[in-house]
């Protein structure tokens, strides 16, 4: 298994009084508003609805996102917050030790919020395994959590961050 | 290795081909793969494997199954060793070393085998009405001689070296046990495409039909059905799995035992399954209960169904010459398998006929209708004793067989609060109403035939697929043609009024007992199993409860229905604590939290502390060899010059929206109404009972944003207040709230040159008084991140707190040192930050304990006059306005070369040192700047006694400091430094 630690993005966390408010809000950065749980993606962004009225838009660092003034709702730019980490070649046999999460249900538009460790992690499906968001500050626990892992599935290698 | 005849030839579902070495009591057997501990100690003829609780009698093997109450034993050595395992359950390999437990100094010759004859004195109770006096401080002399000859096998000290594991797994359909019932279920529900996990707790699927001879219409039923499962993908088996415990949300607490994969580095040796299921399907099937006769415990007497189990799946003869005592027709199955093997069976039935008689005599097995078996004798058994009408005669033996009916196993369903109903039809308990969802069916529902097994089964597997919104088609699933006894329609329990009957094996509890704790008043079935222990044993009374509580209906004279049953609790059976923890010990015993400069940290060398769940740097060691030295050496560098000091671990959240400032000004008890933009507020909260609940600073980002800190150990906790309150006292308030602390590193630079280092780190940015006033914001940029300046101080001198993106914030920690190199700028720890707030008396955590009110601490001028805040009724109570309460005082040593200590309690000089003192010592250091040790106290009267002169007991320790009360502010009381 693999681990590969990116840091370079962009993550806000959007806010509206109304799901009409959120609506308008993407809007007008060309973005439409997905159901809760699941993720519109696009070629540099992702739009992943966490509540009727809250969603995080996860774009790469070299996106240039213009945010409109926010009479309706609430921008919080969260992108030094998390480090996103690429789970890549079996993760689906070691996540199940880390996340009371039903990977195997998992759509490849849907997202899920979780816990690992005690943590709160968000889950993507990605190519080839899972991306995580975790809390910068736990990140290096996180990580040697999921390499511990690792030991416990016959024939996967250790991770390697 | 010893070699017995009691393994057949030939059958058996053991692999000869596989012989296995294993050692019990330091003695040298063998088996073969397939074998429990169990079956190859009763192949070697060992009848003996352990002693009872109570009065240490000789034990042999009951059952063959996870209700085994005698045959405990200790497996491994070391930190391996696992004590109290019953042998049924244990999985042969090769070189497993098993141990007897509770004798000494042999199994064979056990001294404390002389309880027997006290065994009059030790009834239930006895305990309790015999150590209770000469005074009450007795019991603590008794216990330790009491427990030291209780109990049962010895727990390890040693660590365990072993790995366990959690798993999370989903499913459709959960079914526990894998009988002919949970097969043909498990068929069902698969062929609708939903997901199956079958759960068994032996090595392989089949549950009884295992234990059917391993070559007829059973066993070739079995192959069949496993076949098919085996064929769907859909089907997940999870055998050597326990299902202990049924939880919340369809969630079932799995044990996947993985001992047989030997101790490999790095193998799981337990696994600790979670398991949702939105469907569950229990098949837990039934267990024999035994008959009750004088002695029934002696080796040689075993369960009916586990002596089959002995014969058809190990091929081990467990005696030759046998009687087979019963009171229904089950057990006329297990007769006719040892005639078939070539034993001499006798069957005494306690009933006047049976339609099975007739076929079992021509089996060559003699049957003995209405004949009542009332002792064994000899240890092992060598004869029974039974009566047939008046008369009473004996017959000699070498296996004592008995079935007095079935439990089904009604403990899972019971933990999800399904009150178990009394079926007379069965003689036993089986679950009441089940919730949508879930189904039972098979030998726990009273379904004792396997025809009728596999129908229900099959059509509970339809109820779960619909259940899941499938699409599920009814399929014939064929049925094995079995000559099959069921236990229905029993007689009494009959009860012989002589000898020793135990009921309850384990915790060697008798009919004596049982009708002792009647006559003393014990009314209720659940007060019964506490006074007598009875089913408290690691079986948890699978086989006596039953039993139980008809000797408590016959006491009472009262049905089993009005009697009822004790309460079944996780687990089912024993889990080691090991797997429940699981993978979260040592480093990983809880997860670390590491602010963005921790590794610039670990660079300079810095010594790390654990405060909560963050590394925070305690002190530099380039400073001194010691945290004492270190710390004073950085305190007088920031009192001096300056230091830099990483506050990251503050709670950080932002606050956004038009309603924002109405927010904050009633959640915290300052008057937020005039805060402008660019400007931050000191600012305490009250939980809802008025009791100050955190403090922080509050700036004004925006016209409608916010960013405010917290401590950092209440973080969550305010953060969880916050939202507690939006969405539940002030949910028209359009207001959002913002966990930013992974987002920001916190820089503080503390000291009378700090403006000069940020000087020179930021000339860009205007920091000078006129710019940047107290508690004022300036912002700017640090390599393309937003940075902000604030000016604060936690010390009482002059300093800035800087943040930036996390990112950037090791990076910002080295532009500042650079920047300050010729002031002089180090780094300070924690120690040396805490001291620095208790010389300048700035209540912190330990203040703020969660007993403190506004006044308490010195803030109540704080409080906003008009308006309110949360808290604000409540903090007004008579008790939080006691002027005699404890409140803030300053602490000044006066006994040189004493140490005054945190949490020492004080007392006036010359006053009785009794109870809890009139204060407490909250946080001590030793002031460089007044070259004594001081300390912050919650003194009665508080600012009152300024002057006084106090002890400080610490009785921990035995030691005691006079002490003066003094004001908390030691340095600078007129502020005077911080504008320096």
């Amino acid at each position: 298994m693999s681990i590969k630690v990116d840091d370079r993005f962009q993550l806000f966390e959007v806010a509206a009084w109304s799901e009409k408010g959120l609506e308008a809000l993407l809007a007008s950065l060309d973005l439409p508003l997905p159901q809760v749980g699941e993720i519109f993606a696009e070629a540099g962004s992702r739009v992943m609805r966490i509540t009727p009225r809250l969603a995080w838009v996860l774009a790469d660092a070299d996106t240039l996102l213009q945010w409109p003034a926010t009479d309706g709702g609430v921008i919080v730019d969260l992108s030094n917050s998390r480090l996103r980490l690429h789970i890549r070649a079996r993760a689906a046999e070691v996540l199940p030790s880390l996340v009371p999460v039903d990977l195997e249900r998992l759509g490849p538009t849907a997202f899920v919020a979780s816990m690992m460790h005690g943590i709160p992690v968000t889950i993507l499906r990605a190519e080839g395994g899972f991306d995580l968001l975790v809390p910068r500050t736990f990140g290096a626990s996180l990580i040697e959590w999921i390499d511990d892992a690792t030991a416990g599935c016959p024939g996967v290698s250790r991770a390697t961050a | 290795m010893q070699v017995s005849g009691s393994r057949l030839p030939s059958g058996g579902r053991i692999d000869r081909e596989k012989p296995i070495g294993f050692s019990f009591d330091g003695r040298s057997y063998s088996g073969y793969a397939g074998d429990t501990l169990a079956s190859a100690l009763l192949a070697n003829g060992v009848s003996l494997v352990g002693r009872s609780f109570k009065y240490h009698r000789p034990r042999g093997i009951f059952s063959a199954g996870i209700e085994e109450p005698n045959a405990l034993v200790t497996f491994g050595h070391d930190g391996r060793r696992d004590p109290n395992v019953p042998a049924t359950m244990v999985e042969l390999v090769e070189g497993l070393e098993a141990q007897s437990q509770n004798r000494w100094p042999s199994l064979g010759f056990d001294v404390l085998a002389v309880n027997q004859v006290f065994a009059p004195l030790l009834s239930a109770g006895f305990y309790y009405k015999t150590f209770m006096g000469p005074t009450r401080r007795a019991w603590l002399f008794y216990e330790h001689f009491i427990r030291r000859a209780a109990g049962l096998g010895k727990a390890s000290l040693q660590p365990d070296p072993d790995r366990y594991d959690t798993e999370y797994a989903f499913t459709d359909v959960a079914i526990i046990g894998s009988g002919p019932t949970g097969l043909a279920a498990a068929l069902s529900v698969a062929r609708s495409g939903a997901r199956v996990t079958l759960i068994e707790q032996d090595g392989a699927i089949g549950g009884q039909m295992l234990s059917q001879p391993s070559e007829g219409a059973a066993a070739d039923w079995l192959a069949a059905a496993g076949a098919d499962i085996a064929g769907f993908p859909q089907i997940t088996v999870r055998t050597r799995s326990t299902a202990f415990g049924l939880y919340d949300g369809n969630t079932i607490g799995i044990v996947e035992r993985r001992d047989h994969l030997g101790p490999e580095p790095g193998q799981t040796r337990q696994l600790l399954v979670l398991l949702k299921a939105q469907s569950i399907i229990f098949t837990t099937g039934a267990i024999e209960r035994p008959l009750l006769f004088a002695d029934n415990d002696r080796p040689g007497v075993m369960l009916a169904s586990a002596a089959s189990t002995y014969l058809n799946r190990f091929a081990v003869a467990c005696g030759r010459t046998i009687v087979v005592a019963t009171n229904n027709d089950s057990a006329y199955a297990t007769a006719r398998d040892f005639a078939a093997a070539g034993s001499k069976v006798t069957v005494l039935d306690a009933r006047p006929a049976s339609p099975l008689a007739d076929s079992a005599r021509k089996h060559g097995i003699t049957v003995l209708q209405d004949h009542q078996l009332l002792a064994a004798h000899g240890s092992p058994v060598s004869a029974v004793a039974f009566r047939s009408g008046s008369s009473e005669a004996r017959l000699s033996c070498d296996l004592l067989l008995t079935s007095a009916g079935w439990t089904p196993s009604v403990h899972l369903t019971s933990h999800l609060g399904i009150r178990p109903i009394y079926d007379a039809r069965i003689g036993g308990f089986v679950p009441g109403s089940f919730a949508a969802g879930h189904f039972g069916a098979g030998a726990l529902m009273g379904d004792y035939t396997t025809a009728e097994a596999i129908e229900r089964g099959a059509a509970a597997g339809l109820g779960a697929a619909c259940f899941c919104g499938r699409k599920a088609e009814p399929h014939a699933i064929p049925t094995p043609d079995l000559d099959e006894g069921i236990a229905r329609d029993l007689p009494a329990l009959a009860v012989p009024r002589r000898g020793k009957v135990f009921v309850d094996l384990q915790t060697d509890v008798t009919t004596s007992d049982i009708a002792l704790s009647d006559r003393e008043g014990f009314r209720s079935v659940e007060h019964l199993k506490r006074y007598t222990t009875l089913g408290m044993g690691t079986d948890q009374g699978k086989t006596s409860n039953v039993h139980a509580i008809a000797l408590m209906a016959l006491a009472r004279d009262q049905s089993i229905e009005q009697t009822g049953t004790t309460t079944f609790r996780p687990p089912y059976s024993p889990v080691a604590v090991g797997v429940l923890a699981g993978r979260s010990i040592h480093g990983h015993f809880k997860p670390i939290r590491r602010t963005p400069l921790h590794d610039w940290h670990l660079r300079r060398g810095a010594e790390m502390i654990e405060v909560g769940l963050w590394k925070r740097p305690l002190f530099y060691p380039e400073h001194g060899p010691d945290v004492g030295a270190a710390a004073i050496a950085e305190m007088k560098l920031v009192r001096s010059a300056v230091g830099l000091v990483d506050v990251s671990t503050l709670g950080k959240i932002e606050v956004a929206g038009p309603d924002a400032l109405t927010f904050l000004d009633r959640l915290y008890v300052n008057n937020l109404g005039k805060l402008q933009v660019g400007k931050g507020r000191y600012c305490v909260m009250l939980r809802d009972d008025g009791i100050v609940f955190d403090e922080g600073v509050v700036i004004r980002l925006a016209e409608e944003r916010f960013f405010l800190t917290t401590s950092t150990m209440k973080a969550a906790d305010v953060q969880s207040w916050m939202e507690f309150l939006a969405q539940t006292a002030w949910p028209d308030l359009r207001v959002h709230i913002t966990s930013v602390t992974d987002e920001w590193a916190m820089l503080a630079l503390a000291g009378p040159r700090s403006r000069d280092v940020l000087a020179a780190a930021f000339p860009d940015i205007a920091t000078d008084d006129e710019s940047l006033p107290k508690m004022a914001v300036v912002t700017g940029t640090f390599a393309g991140e937003v940075l902000r300046i604030q000016r604060v101080s936690y010390s009482g001198e002059r300093a800035y707190e800087i943040h930036v993106g996390s990112r950037r914030g090791a990076a910002l920690a080295d532009h500042l040192m650079a920047a300050g190199q010729p002031v002089g700028v180090e780094p300070y720890g924690v120690d040396a930050m805490g001291a620095l707030r208790i010389e300048k008396g700035f209540a912190a955590g330990s203040e703020i304990d969660g007993t403190t009110t506004l006044d308490d601490i010195g803030l109540g001028g704080l409080a906003k006059k008009s308006g309110g805040f949360a808290g604000a009724v409540l903090s007004r109570r008579p008790t939080l306005t006691n002027p005699d309460r404890r409140r803030l005082v300053g602490l000044q040593c006066l006994d040189a070369g004493r140490q005054l200590r945190t949490g020492s309690i004080l007392f006036s000089e010359g006053a009785p040192q009794r109870g809890h003192g009139i204060g407490h010592v909250t946080a001590v250091t030793f002031s460089p700047e007044t070259d004594k040790q001081i300390g912050l106290a919650l003194l009665s009267g508080g600012p009152e006694r300024i002057g006084e002169t106090m002890l400080a007991t610490f009785p921990v320790r035995n030691e005691m400091v006079r002490v003066r009360v003094v004001s908390p502010v030691f340095v600078d009381p007129d502020g005077a430094r911080i504008d320096a």
